[in-house]
């Protein structure tokens, strides 16, 4: 490795970064979803609990120029009466429990 | 008394100008195009070039390769117009932060070697050798030693292509590595140094090209021809710029190297969580930036004279921006309009991950800002955790310096606006740590 190759980017010897932390970051979920991939039963903390409605459903597509961002949201009433908002990474299939 | 005093002035006078008299000037010509080349090696042997920081919408060229200048590409042409010339031309955007961290490296290298080193521009250095006899021998024996203490930290590209020249003073030393080529430096003892400058074009003389251009057209070429011509008639003509000009090319005037005394910057930076690219964006964090900035203890009592922006692109490469005020200030409000008002000219040509805030000179301090300062104004406003102008109330910043201290690490955070009205939910909001010292 030659010395070039060493030399760090450029970081003010004295700098104290500051860190930015995102908030509201989508949280994994295990999602059962249907034929049509509408979600059916969701598992909340510990347990499963069914979808009695979905409110509203739309639909992301951003910075496909980046790191494509596709989602697919659903406002969703849970059995015990919560309201949630799920989305499914349509590029990686996962899906994700996020308020919005 | 009084002759005294002119006596004394005259000794130190007299003295200042033997020191560093014999200098060394060591230059990597193209620097920034062969850090490019050795940092991608999978562009060697293709012409090179690189764009100017300073763009705008009509780009230009900056500096060319050997190659790209064989087809007629230079410096201050227009991409389009070096395209046009060399088809194959790599056409690369600039990256100030690795050729500024290079560059303090060479610096770095070359103070361990002499404790007297001046940079003079990327990739050029005046080393005063004055005293260095003892601990590396004559002057030959010098060089020599220098390229091998350079070869040891630094790839055999950057190594190979000094230039080295030595001569009394800055200006003859800058002629003479003008004449030398890799690994044949050219020397030019005290007693020599007139007959080799008078060999010289007008060309290198450190003057407005305007002056060099008309000598050239009186049909002065070379700088002996110059040292015949009549001191008043030059200053008539060219003012200060031919009354130097003349003392250089007589050997008269031998300018010492200054060596270089940094003083410690204050920098603040931000990392942001996903790339950003909405000037609006920008401008909040350079407000927040320039808060902490002018809040660091290192910075109080001191106002601002030099100030640097850089970032750190999406695609690794780096941007920045420095202005010197003229009136040296610590008014957030002016700092933040100067800092637009160069976001504004040269932005950035990426979404930016990261910014990073350097107040690299100072001026003297604000009496006025002082008398105003928020924290002493007894009729200050307050909104939540924070008054006015974004400093923390004493009571919230000691209770965030006691938890910071009891757990270790900061637990108060402050909301703060990102991209409001994103379609991505976790780009709205954010949290940043909430500064105690502040």
């Amino acid at each position: 490795m030659n010395h070039v190759d060493r030399l760090p980017p450029m970081k003010p010897h004295d700098a104290t970064a500051t860190q930015v932390r995102p908030l509201n970051r989508p949280r994994p979920v295990h999602v059962v979803a249907d034929a049509e991939g509408r979600p059916i039963r969701v598992r909340n903390d510990r347990e499963w609990r069914a979808v009695t409605s979905i409110r509203e459903s739309w639909r992301i597509d951003d910075e496909w120029w980046r790191l494509t961002i596709s989602r697919a949201y659903y406002a969703v009433v849970l059995d015990e009466g919560r309201l949630v908002t799920l989305y499914r990474d349509l590029v990686t299939g996962e899906w994700f429990l996020q308020a919005h | 008394m009084e002759s005294r005093v002119r006596s004394w002035k005259r000794h130190r006078a007299g003295k200042r100008s033997r020191e560093n008299c014999m200098v060394l000037c060591l230059w990597l010509p193209a620097f920034e195009l062969r850090l490019e080349r050795i940092r991608a090696p999978e562009l060697s042997g293709s012409p090179l070039a690189l764009l100017a920081s300073r763009g705008g919408e009509r780009r230009e060229i900056s500096q060319a390769c050997e190659r790209a200048v064989g087809v007629g590409v230079r410096a201050g042409m227009r991409v389009s117009q070096a395209v046009g010339l060399c088809p194959s031309l790599n056409v690369i955007e600039p990256d100030p932060a690795f050729y500024e961290s290079n560059q303090e490296s060479l610096l770095y290298e070359l103070q361990t070697w002499s404790p007297v080193v001046e940079p003079a521009g990327r990739g050029r250095f005046f080393i005063g050798t004055d005293g260095l006899e003892r601990l590396y021998g004559p002057p030959g024996d010098q060089v020599a030693g220098l390229l091998r203490h350079l070869a040891r930290g630094f790839p055999s590209q950057v190594t190979a292509d000094l230039r080295v020249g030595c001569a009394p003073g800055k200006f003859g030393a800058w002629v003479a590595v003008n004449r030398a080529k890799p690994r044949n430096p050219v020397m030019v003892p005290e007693e020599r140094l007139v007959p080799f400058l008078a060999d010289r074009p007008v060309s290198v003389l450190p003057v407005n090209p305007r002056m060099v251009r008309r000598l050239e057209q009186l049909g002065v070429v070379r700088l002996g021809q110059l040292t015949r011509l009549p001191e008043p008639a030059l200053i008539a003509q060219f003012g200060a710029d031919g009354r130097r000009a003349l003392a250089w090319a007589t050997g008269r005037r031998i300018d010492p190297v200054h060596p270089r005394r940094r003083v410690r910057p204050v920098c603040v930076s931000l990392d942001f969580p996903a790339p950003v690219g909405q000037l609006e964006m920008l401008h909040a964090a350079v407000d927040h930036l320039l808060e902490r900035g002018l809040a660091r203890p290192a910075r109080r009592g001191r106002s601002i004279r030099g100030i640097r922006l850089g970032a750190t692109l999406e695609d690794g490469r780096s941007w920045s921006v420095r202005t010197i005020l003229r009136d040296p200030t610590s008014t957030k409000k002016t700092l933040g309009f100067v800092l637009r008002s160069r976001i504004a000219l040269y932005p950035p040509q990426r979404a930016v991950e990261s910014l990073s805030l350097e107040f690299f000179r100072f001026g003297p301090p604000s009496a006025q800002t002082d008398l105003f300062e928020p924290r002493r104004d007894a009729k200050r406003k307050f909104s939540g955790l924070e008054t006015a102008e974004g400093t923390l109330l004493p009571p919230v910043r000691e209770a965030a310096r006691t938890l910071r201290l009891r757990l270790g690490r900061g637990v108060l955070y402050r909301v703060l606006e990102l991209q409001p009205v994103s379609r991505i939910p976790e780009r709205r909001h954010a949290l940043l740590e909430l500064e105690a010292g502040r």
